[in-house]
């Protein structure tokens, strides 16, 4: 790997003038004094980086960090409001799924005149026409219009573009995530190939495995400000227990409110350890519906043995779930429900006080702590979600008075499990065994 | 050595520009009139349509109107309209342009200032087709022949181009920021049509507004394809005339370049 740099970003920040009407953005560019009219945001806080020729740069972050945005701006398609940035080579982007294709043409003419655009002749184009249509797949969907395409074929036709017009440095933001898995392996072969051949690329993915197998290095971005970058393996990880912890707040806003519950829980047989240890996750942001007669203010996972909160869960350990509750109605036969969903949503168990004939009386108006302890069962490595809420039972059988949808993401990793499985359940003990048949 | 290469290098780029810049026109002209199953004829029938009932109405219909100089009302009413066709077009066309190439602009790093210039070629396509229409229409119908002074079409082309140019850069970026602009474009052009000494003559002005007009820059080139086709006048002969139209031109040909250097960097965000 030669040290020419390809890509560097010098402090650089965008500001986006946010305004609360039309009217307010021409008072302001109208105004001859310097009042300010508008709101400024930061999508990006001075963010220096380089990127050396033939090396991979992996971006990470959540929705709204300013990944598209930084990659807008290194494709020299936004202009930052201060810092300098250069690319050194010819620069294909790929940004947000489409490759700037006119709907009205079809794929065939698209790929002509992009690479016009980007500086081909006609007969260029038409040379490496087939080689694009061959790695696209799209069939006879080349010959029709653009605006027919699902956004799969859209994308295809894109990074084989992308890909085709022989690159120096090449932008893809997040766009494979559309294509099949086939496809998705294909291109990243593909983009494997090019960094193999000296070509810088800088990706921005969601695909965490992606960035830790493929990329030389990452950068997690928050909040427009680059919050760690280095090795691969080591941001991703970083990220990974960031996004499953989200913003645990302190135990110290709760015992503000309830000394005296932490207390006597402290004090309490059961619960007896160390409570400051414990992180209790900020679930106001968490979609939740209820009657007004029952609300969760906040929740935590512990391990039951080490009274420490826990993010990642192997399968087996003991565990104790504290929810933070408050009722405000009276409801006779009141109880707790517990439901961990897959990652797509499916429900995987669901814990029920009335099911598992646990009795809880709550007192009117008095915060207090529910502690719910169980055996975690062996799931498959990934990520699930927690969903609780309080329910009773009526004429009509359950009736949910409290909900919270995914309250907590809880990450399943048994590097035991080396083998990724499909199904959630993980069975304890499986034996094979082989006889040879003598006939 | 360097200066090779460097001339090498922008001699390359400038051609790339030029590929660019055809296989843009081509698209804009495109996607402008052969979308629709007839195609081109579309461009030309509209204008032809009525440029003949125009012919058809002064010549048979309210009889020979012929104006001071000689020259009959059709003709000299026509080759004024024609520019003017193509220059309102252009203007109300471009006031939207760079929000149709949004698709480009978003996805890759288009060179925006490029835009308003495509607008005012394609356009120019069509209205070369129908000079030269119009020419034939000239010679075979009205029996004016061409003359030297026909040549004159080259320099009102080009002055007109430059003129679009600044404007169109102007009205294309403002229009990002402020919808608005379309619809001042579109009341403006209205009444510049009526204002403009196309379908009455400069000489029936007294006074004062005679200086008005010669103020307008549409009128500059509208009477200037009148010399051109049929009264038999050099652009030259009068300076007063071409002293305001290209201080104007060259003013805001600046105006325009530095409006749209200002609003540039905040287009791909805006749109």
């Amino acid at each position: 790997m030669s040290q020419e740099i390809a890509v560097k970003a010098e402090s650089i920040s965008k500001v986006y003038k946010l305004y609360n009407s039309r009217r307010s953005f021409v008072k302001e560019a109208l105004s001859l004094t310097r009042k300010k009219y508008h709101k400024d945001f930061y999508a990006l806080k001075n963010i220096s980086f380089s990127v050396k020729k033939g090396e991979m740069l992996g971006i990470i972050g959540q929705n709204g960090s300013g990944k598209s945005t930084l990659l807008k701006i290194l494709a020299s398609i936004v202009t930052p409001t201060t810092g300098k940035h250069f690319t050194r080579g010819t620069t294909r982007a790929l940004i947000e799924l489409q490759g700037g294709f006119d709907e009205s043409l079809t794929g065939i003419e698209n790929v002509k005149f992009l690479g016009i655009l980007q500086g081909y002749t006609r007969k260029e184009m038409e040379k490496r026409m087939p080689q694009i249509l061959e790695f696209a797949e799209i069939g006879d969907y080349a010959y029709q219009p653009v605006k027919n395409y699902s956004s799969g074929m859209n994308v295809r036709l894109a990074f084989s573009i992308a890909i085709h017009v022989d690159p120096e440095i090449l932008i893809v933001d997040e766009a494979l995530a559309v294509g099949d898995i086939r496809f998705q392996q294909k291109c990243y072969r593909r983009i494997n190939e090019l960094k193999n051949e000296g070509k810088t690329i800088v990706l921005c993915t969601h695909g965490l495995d992606t960035v830790k197998e493929f990329c030389d290095r990452a950068i997690w971005l928050h909040n427009g400000e680059i919050k760690e970058t280095g090795d691969p393996a080591y941001v991703t990880d970083l990220y990974r227990a960031f996004m499953v912890s989200q913003e645990t707040i302190t135990k110290k806003a709760i015992t503000e409110k309830s000394e005296k519950i932490i207390e006597t829980l402290l004090k309490n047989e059961n619960t007896a350890g160390n409570l400051d240890q414990v992180d209790w996750f900020d679930i106001s942001s968490c979609k939740s519906y209820g009657n007004g007669s029952f609300s969760i203010k906040t929740c935590s996972l512990l391990n039951r043995e080490t009274n420490e909160s826990i993010r990642v869960i192997r399968g087996g350990e003991k565990v104790r779930i504290l929810l933070y509750v408050t009722q405000h109605k009276k409801i006779d036969t009141l109880g707790i429900s517990i439901l961990l969903g897959s990652h797509l949503g499916s429900p995987i168990f669901k814990i029920n006080s009335h099911a598992h004939q646990q009795q809880i009386a709550f007192e009117l108006d008095t915060p207090s702590i529910v502690s719910v302890d169980f055996t975690f069962p062996h799931l498959g490595n990934g990520q699930y979600t927690m969903s609780m809420g309080a329910i009773h039972y009526g004429l009509d059988g359950e009736q949910i008075d409290y909900w919270v949808h995914d309250a907590v993401i809880i990450n399943v990793d048994n590097p035991e499990f080396k083998y990724k499985l499909e199904a959630p359940l993980v069975l304890d003990e499986v034996k094979m065994t082989i006889q040879k048949l003598n006939i | 050595m360097k200066l090779y290469k460097l001339l090498k290098d922008s001699n390359g780029n400038l051609k790339s520009r030029g590929r660019i810049m055809k296989a843009l026109v081509i698209r804009d002209f495109e996607t402008r009139y052969l979308s629709s199953f007839l195609g081109l004829p579309w461009a030309i029938i509209q204008p032809a349509m009525f440029i003949l009932v125009i012919w058809f109405a002064f010549t048979y219909g309210l009889r020979s109107h012929v104006l001071n100089s000689g020259v009959p009302y059709a003709p000299w009413l026509v080759v004024a309209y024609m520019p003017w066709m193509f220059m309102s077009q252009t203007l109300i066309l471009s006031s939207t342009a760079i929000e149709e190439y949004s698709y480009l602009i978003k996805k890759t790093n288009f060179p925006i200032s490029m835009i308003p210039v495509i607008k005012i070629f394609s356009g120019l396509v069509i209205h070369l087709l129908l000079i030269v229409l119009i020419m034939i229409i000239l010679i075979f119908s009205f029996h004016i022949y061409p003359t030297v002074y026909w040549f004159q079409i080259f320099y009102y082309l080009f002055a007109m181009t430059v003129l679009l140019i600044g404007l169109t850069w102007f009205i294309s970026s403002v229009n990002v920021f402020l919808h608005d602009m379309a619809h001042i474009v579109n009341i403006v052009v209205t009444m510049l049509f009526w204002a403009t000494p196309i379908f009455w003559p400069y000489h029936t002005l007294t006074g004062n507004l005679k200086y008005i007009a010669l103020l307008n820059p549409f009128f500059y080139i509208t009477e200037g394809y009148r010399y051109t086709f049929v009264e038999k006048t050099w652009f030259f002969e009068f300076t007063e005339m071409n002293i305001l139209f290209w201080s104007f031109t060259s003013l805001m040909f600046v105006f325009g370049a530095f409006v749209f250097k200002k609003l540039e960097p905040g287009v791909a965000d805006q749109i």
